[in-house]
């Protein structure tokens, strides 16, 4: 019976390898070409392809996954929408930077808060700009944004929670400081960021969040550790053996919290 | 009449759920309404950001406000089906966790059971098996099962469409600044127009105390009670039968762990008068009683959940519920609520309408009016997804991987009667961004569809009520 796996980044696609030697496999991606964040000229994922034509591998592309369901998958695209009957989903959907909940970040709710990956995205298009932006957290998206809102003449802050660093994309670092409250509406301008006690303001016109990163997981009946017939797989495994892929940390279920005292 | 002075039998002021309703209400009648609301969507203040819960009880003695509560419940069904709003009538657990909470709920009982409000005590042992996650210290409990959750902001948007469907002229992003009385007619006044009207009604929210100012009319003053909120993730939530609410004492308002019809699970509010200008701020240690509180009542859950914190404020004032005609301007009526907004809506509609026609206005209903909304197919929730295609291609794209919106149904909310004008607009109506990457993967989609719709540069999108995404340069 047919496995499902989803995300066709590395982690995705060495797995699809591995896995079609033994049984049919359908590849997902809701984006329309290969290799996710390595890129789809990186040698190994043009490797991966190869093997995959090779075995007649069925690939999905520009589909999104949305729910698990009694083993059935729910894909979503533009020639179908279809259930997938499949023995076992694999889920390799990346990650993305930490949410504004998950940083603890309170305060206003000013426009001008974004995602790295959002921000990403909107610099791509150079139909954005910010003068003053403050990038908290330094995962890989924030070089790259930093770069572009430098083109752009932006003068960028970074936030670095947990860092002693001043890394050189920045022309201003705040490293051991936790950005704590949002200041600004309709339109953000400032963070309060605190260290032992202290609190500053930093004048801002947009705040990237770029910490994390946190895996993807938004495969509706797939997101829990017990989820039946589901994997979980870690972008960027050190190892390429599937058997050896550790679960990523994921919230316990609810039945598993053990009541506060 | 002045030049530029426009006519309408009712104005009404105020473009959340109570102003709708009656704007909803009016509008299958033979009158002529305006609805005018200061910021640039329906459904920005209190009626955004609730618990979205449609009780089958506030307040424990017979008043105009228990009444258009108990007239309203038996209607959500027929009326949700009608308007394409999200609605269930899931029942709520009330949980003792102590002596004091038990005699309060068997007080309650009581009391409800003279209201004609269905309850039904539970021990210890029917109340986690009915709902297993409610804590193990449960004393006792009380079954309510005419709550139902609703979605607070779909409502709202709604009785705002039928209104428009019904040729009620929307004004968004107008607020009044000034009101004149003269004989037979009042006028409005916005920055860029006048409306004279016979009636006007007052349904600010917040904003009330100053319409009735303008007005000349009495004096009546709000303040915002703030309550903040954790959203947790729908995996938390499909584990969740019912609402546990917490037991109200009077020292102390219990919390309530509420399922919504996104699936999620709000817990909250807290609640404190305020005066800050910007009530919608979350505090830290705020948001840690909050969780602790409703620990208590159900306790796995866990802050690990959490996708979202946010804090919504109520028009509180010393009069909990308004629903009269002004003593001092004969032609103003004030309608408005602290809290029982949702939760009275169709039958609060009906009886303003009720008072309009007793003060003089000719209001016949017009058999010929809309009464339904062209419903939404909505991915997340239909019952064959794979049929959507053939209604539209649109559905093929998914946005919002987290809520599982299409392209779509958020087109369909950028065309809609009453249509999204900023990302948020988008989110309000679709639940797109709101999931648990918090719009990390879609934002973007849903900022460039909202420019082409709009005709925006990408830069000066919205995503709120004024903040656009870039700064001009």
């Amino acid at each position: 019976m047919t496995v499902a796996v989803v995300g066709a980044g590395l982690t995705g696609l060495r797995l699809a390898t591995q896995l079609a030697d033994r049984e049919p496999v359908v590849l997902v991606d809701r984006v329309p070409v290969l290799g996710g964040h390595a890129g789809y000229d990186d040698p190994e994922v043009r490797r991966c392809e190869r093997e995959l034509r090779d075995a007649e591998v069925t690939m999905w592309l520009g589909a999104t996954a949305c729910r698990w369901q009694q083993n059935r998958l729910l894909v979503v695209g533009h020639d179908a929408i279809r259930w997938l009957p499949a023995r076992h989903l694999f889920v390799a959907t990346g990650a993305r930077p930490a949410t504004a909940a998950e940083l603890g970040l309170v305060g206003e709710r000013g426009a001008g808060v974004f995602a790295a990956t959002v921000a990403q995205h909107l610099l791509q298009t150079r139909a954005v700009h910010w003068d003053r932006p403050v990038v908290i957290g330094n995962t890989w998206w924030a070089p790259e944004i930093a770069a572009q809102m430098h083109a752009g003449g932006a003068h960028v802050t970074a936030v670095l929670p947990r860092s002693s660093e001043s890394p050189e994309w920045a022309d201003e670092t705040w490293a051991g400081w936790t950005p704590h409250r949002v200041h600004g509406n309709p339109r953000v301008d400032g963070l309060e960021i605190v260290r032992d006690g202290d609190t500053a303001t930093i004048a801002c016109d947009a705040i990237i969040l770029a910490d994390g990163p946190h895996p993807i997981r938004n495969i509706e009946g797939a997101i829990a550790d017990d989820a039946n017939g589901v994997t979980y797989l870690p972008p960027n495994p050190a190892t390429d053996d599937p058997a050896a892929i550790i679960p990523m940390p994921m919230p316990q279920t609810p039945t598993e919290v053990v009541p506060t005292p | 009449m002045a030049p530029g002075v426009q006519t309408a039998d009712v104005v009404i002021i105020g473009g959340g759920v109570v102003g709708c309703a009656i704007a909803a209400r009016l509008s299958v009648t033979a009158v002529s309404v305006v609805l005018i609301e200061a910021t640039g969507d329906v459904a920005n203040g209190a009626s955004k950001a609730n618990a979205g819960v449609a009780v089958s009880h506030y307040g424990e003695t017979a008043t105009l406000e228990t009444d258009l509560v108990s007239a309203s419940n038996p209607r959500w069904e027929d009326l949700c089906h009608r308007l394409d709003v999200p609605y269930r009538r899931i029942g709520a657990i009330m949980v003792a966790l102590s002596d004091a909470e038990q005699a309060r709920l068997e007080q309650l009982h009581a009391a409800l059971g003279a209201l004609d409000v269905r309850s039904v005590p539970l021990t210890a042992g029917e109340a986690r098996a009915a709902e297993p996650l409610i804590s193990d210290q449960v004393v006792s409990a009380l079954s309510l099962p005419d709550e139902g959750i609703i979605d607070p902001v779909r409502l709202t948007v709604a009785y705002a469409s039928l209104a428009a469907l019904n040729g009620t002229q929307i004004v968004l992003g107008e607020p009044v600044v000034g009101i004149e009385s003269a004989p037979q007619r009042t006028i409005v006044r916005t920055a860029r127009r006048s409306l004279a009207a016979r009636f006007v009604v007052n349904a600010a929210g917040l904003g009330t105390g100053e319409i009735s100012a303008l007005a000349g009319g009495e004096p009546l003053v709000m303040w915002p009670r703030r309550g903040e909120y954790l959203v947790l993730d729908r995996e938390f939530g499909r584990r969740m039968r019912h609402i546990v609410f917490g037991t109200s004492l009077p020292d102390a308002k219990g919390v309530n762990v509420t399922p919504t019809t996104h699936g999620t699970v709000l817990v909250g509010p807290s609640s404190a008068d305020t005066q800050e200008p910007s009530a919608r701020v979350t505090h830290p240690e705020t948001i840690d009683a909050v969780l602790a509180s409703a620990q208590r009542l159900v306790p796995a859950i866990d802050r690990r959940w959490a996708i979202k914190l946010f804090a919504g404020s109520r028009p509180a004032s010393d009069e909990r519920f308004r629903l009269r005609f002004d003593a001092m301007v004969p032609a103003l009526l004030h309608a408005g609520s602290r809290s029982s907004g949702v939760s009275t809506s169709p039958a609060l509609a009906d009886h303003a309408v009720t008072l309009l026609r007793g003060a003089g206005l000719e209001a016949p209903d017009r058999p010929a009016a809309h009464r339904m909304l062209k419903p939404t197919p909505r991915l997340r929730t239909v019952e064959h997804p794979e049929s959507l295609l053939a209604l539209d291609p649109g559905y093929g794209q998914v946005v919002c991987a987290c809520e599982q919106v299409t392209a779509a149904e958020i087109q369909a909310a950028l065309e809609g009667p009453v249509p999204a004008r900023s990302i948020e607009g988008v989110r309000k109506r679709t639940g797109a961004t709101y999931g648990r990457c918090q719009g990390a993967i879609c934002m973007v989609g849903v900022g460039f569809m909202c420019a082409n719709r709009h005709g925006d540069s990408p830069n000066q999108v919205l995503v709120n009520d004024g903040g656009t995404v870039g700064t001009v340069r």
